[in-house]
């Protein structure tokens, strides 16, 4: 009896034993050793990306691939997804526990401020410094949105530039007889020929709220330009004020006429651009991420690209564009020593001309590096054309914001915007959508 | 002294499991309660500020929130409306001598076996307002007055998705209630049909009373689901349109995952914790008061 209990105990001793020493071992299992095997111990480092495009995720993890082959003892652990539901998740989950990736994706802007504060985004300024040759190549502008007035510092290296237009069928264009429309007006009397012959003039797939989001930010571009989105977020101007009443009516007046189809709330934007590709949506509202997908799909040689229509009352902001850097790579302030190291090279290896060459490349197109296609010795001849009509129109822009929310100091606008839009869709009046974000602002400002 | 050596062995044999429950479930928990006094914006290395029961105040003054509440009390009256008597008939026929009960018992379990993001997507299609499933066979019936956009109207939304809901959970509630149907005694009912007892009333008052702690786990596990629905909501419609839909959980999620208000965030999820318990000891001393 004592001899069973002797080996009951011991067996749950070892047990315990075991558990505890695997839970320590990935820390102590490895005491200081010879120069050498130091030299070629692996070191772990996590990446974070979201592209919404297949084409770019499939680049990036090619690249990867490659700088780990070149650094064998840089071990990656590639978290990246297409999602940007999932890629938040991720992201918020790691920082709530205190270890974010070392390299991650950023969208950069005001709300990003406590990132910044505190350290899970790292000041890259001393490592931009190290190495002029290869900082100085992207143009010191495209940084803004990882600088913040009360914080010193530079927290991210932005990876590409975008800008929202249209993408049109031109075969669908054809059937009307009309030209894509360059105004406001133009595009309201071609999607009434549209309509009537039974096709959805811009389909707008809602579930996914940013669509609304794009939509609204790109009609306050080329109705009032980069000031109103300025004012907004100082609070000299108001959400329910007499302008931005104007534009909600205007989408609530487009979605009356089914200018966005009948699904608006229930089609996300998978099934946005299926429409689109499927020629049951004329045309498609998109950033320039959207090129890859365009230049391989079934009707590449249907698509054609146009700005955002302009009002033609207001032709000072035909060239202001919603668009500006897509995102920015930036380094966990966390990582130390071996990590450092390593998340720095990688955040180099990324942010270097022979990456962007090669992402350009991969994609068609669909993805705009932040500096000059000569500068990245592209052979000009090999662009798409779709994607060169892009750049045509993109080299005239003379004003160029993001989303309104992104310069907000509350982090939280942007998506109380679009839910607000995502309402209005489904039945709210334009005065109580911009009565509900302005509340949520006063409510915000009260409690700061 | 003799006595406690005897524990030694088990408490030892249980010490592994219980730290992996205490590290994994407890402790989250008890820190979730604790983070719900305070605001804190999710990010570890900034320090929280500790707020009392503001966040409590907040989420019980909300709209958002009790428009969530609103929408628990619809899950919860389709549970005893539409899926209970549903999964009762369909309980009944499965356990019954009828030719093919076995095959009924398949296909009413097959929607519990789907995927619920998978049963969520489908029946998004087949609410779609265009080209949607519904509103053609509405249209091909000569029914076009009753098409809808079913998950795009906030008037309506909710009630699609309840309905989903029950559709998905009714085959799991047939098994709980086959359960109790099959410990009925077989005498029992042998000897209500000597006495002349015919099927409704061997059903009213043998049936019934003699399944009362099957339905007492009915109306736990149900309340319970109910009070933390999430998937179902999330895939069908996010909780939109612009919060129509949203119930407890996908506003804990909103508030912590989108706005970054992690703390009251935690005080949604201490809500949700707290009224499962609530109900779960309300609704177990109800069922033993009328034992």
């Amino acid at each position: 009896m004592m001899k069973k209990r002797f080996l009951s105990f011991a067996l749950v001793m070892f047990f315990m034993l075991s558990v505890l020493t695997g839970c320590f071992s990935a820390e102590s299992s490895n005491p200081a050793g010879s120069t050498e095997q130091q030299a070629e111990k692996e070191v772990t480092i996590r990446v974070l990306a979201n592209f919404s495009d297949a084409a770019q995720t499939k680049s990036f993890t090619e690249r990867l691939e490659k700088f780990q082959e070149e650094n064998p003892n840089i071990v990656i652990d590639d978290w990246s997804t297409g999602d940007e539901a999932v890629f938040n998740d991720k992201f918020k989950t790691a920082v709530a526990q205190g270890d974010p990736p070392e390299i991650f994706v950023n969208y950069g802007g005001v709300s990003q401020v406590d990132y910044a504060k505190n350290k899970i985004m790292a000041d890259l300024t001393d490592l931009l410094n190290s190495d002029k040759e290869w900082s100085d190549k992207i143009p010191a502008s495209f940084f803004n949105d990882w600088k913040y007035s009360d914080l010193e510092g530079v927290y991210g290296i932005p990876y590409a530039s975008f800008g929202i237009g249209i993408f049109y069928n031109k075969d669908l264009f054809k059937q009307i007889g009309s030209e894509p429309p360059e105004t406001i007006e133009e595009f309201m009397d071609v999607s009434e020929k549209f309509i009537a012959k039974g096709i959805t003039p811009l389909a707008i797939g809602d579930k996914d709220i940013f669509r609304g989001g794009h939509l609204f930010s790109s009609l306050s571009m080329k109705a009032f330009g980069s000031q109103k989105t300025l004012d907004l977020c100082s609070r000299k101007a108001k959400w329910n004020d007499a302008d931005m009443l104007s534009l909600f009516q205007l989408i609530k007046d487009m979605q009356d006429k089914n200018i966005f189809g009948q699904n608006v709330v229930t089609l996300d934007y998978n099934a946005e651009k299926a429409a689109f590709e499927s020629g049951k949506s004329a045309m498609h509202m998109d950033g320039t991420w959207y090129f890859g997908s365009a230049v391989s799909s079934s009707i590449a040689d249907q698509i054609g690209f146009i700005p955002f229509p302009y009002f033609k009352d207001k032709p000072e902001f035909q060239k202001s564009w919603m668009g500006g850097a897509t995102g920015a790579f930036c380094m966990s302030g966390l990582a130390e020593g071996e990590k450092k190291d390593a998340a720095e090279k990688l955040l180099k290896f990324i942010s270097s001309e022979e990456h962007f060459k090669y992402m350009w490349e991969q994609t068609n197109g669909g993805f705009i590096p932040p500096m000059s296609l000569e500068d990245l010795g592209i052979d000009q001849s090999k662009v798409p054309e779709l994607t060169k009509s892009f750049l045509e129109k993109f080299s005239e822009v003379t004003d160029l914001r993001n989303e309104i929310g992104v310069y907000d100091p509350m982090s939280q606008l942007t998506t109380k915007v679009r839910e607000e839009i995502q309402g209005l869709f489904a039945g709210n009046t334009p005065q109580g959508t911009a009565d509900n974000i302005q509340k949520e602002i006063d409510n915000y400002e009260a409690n700061k | 002294m003799v006595k406690l050596k005897k524990y030694y062995c088990p408490v030892l044999l249980l010490l592994p499991a219980l730290l992996i429950h205490t590290i994994l479930m407890v402790y989250p928990i008890f820190k979730a309660i604790y983070l719900s006094f305070f605001s804190w914006n999710g990010i570890m290395t900034s320090e929280p500020k500790y707020i009392g029961f503001n966040n409590y105040m907040q989420m019980f003054t909300s709209e958002a929130f009790l428009r969530g509440l609103y929408n628990v009390v619809i899950f919860i009256l389709s549970t005893f409306l539409v899926t209970m008597p549903i999964a009762f008939v369909f309980a009944l026929i499965i356990t019954s001598k009828i030719k093919g009960s076995g095959f009924f018992k398949t296909v009413f379990f097959i929607p519990a076996v789907i995927s619920q993001t998978a049963v969520a997507l489908m029946w998004t299609f087949i609410f779609y307002p265009q080209g949607g499933l519904l509103n053609n066979l509405l249209t091909y019936a000569g029914l076009s007055g009753w098409i809808n956009d079913w998950l795009g109207n906030p008037s309506i939304a909710i009630f699609s998705v309840v309905l989903v809901n029950s559709w998905v959970s009714v085959g799991l509630n047939m098994i709980i209630l086959a359960a109790g149907l099959v410990s009925i005694p077989e005498e029992t009912y042998q000897a209500s049909r000597i006495d002349g007892a015919g099927y409704l009333a061997t059903l009213w008052y043998i049936t019934i009373p003699m399944m009362k702690s099957t339905f007492n786990t009915y109306v736990v596990l149900n309340l319970i689901g109910c009070i933390k629905a999430f998937e179902i909501v999330f895939v069908m419609t996010r909780g939109g349109p612009n919060g129509a839909t949203d119930v407890p959980v996908t506003l804990l999620y909103k508030y912590a995952f989108q706005y970054n208000y992690f703390g009251y965030g935690n005080s949604i999820g201490t809500f949700v914790l707290v009224a499962a318990i609530l109900i779960t000891i309300t609704v177990n001393r109800l069922f033993r008061e009328k034992a």
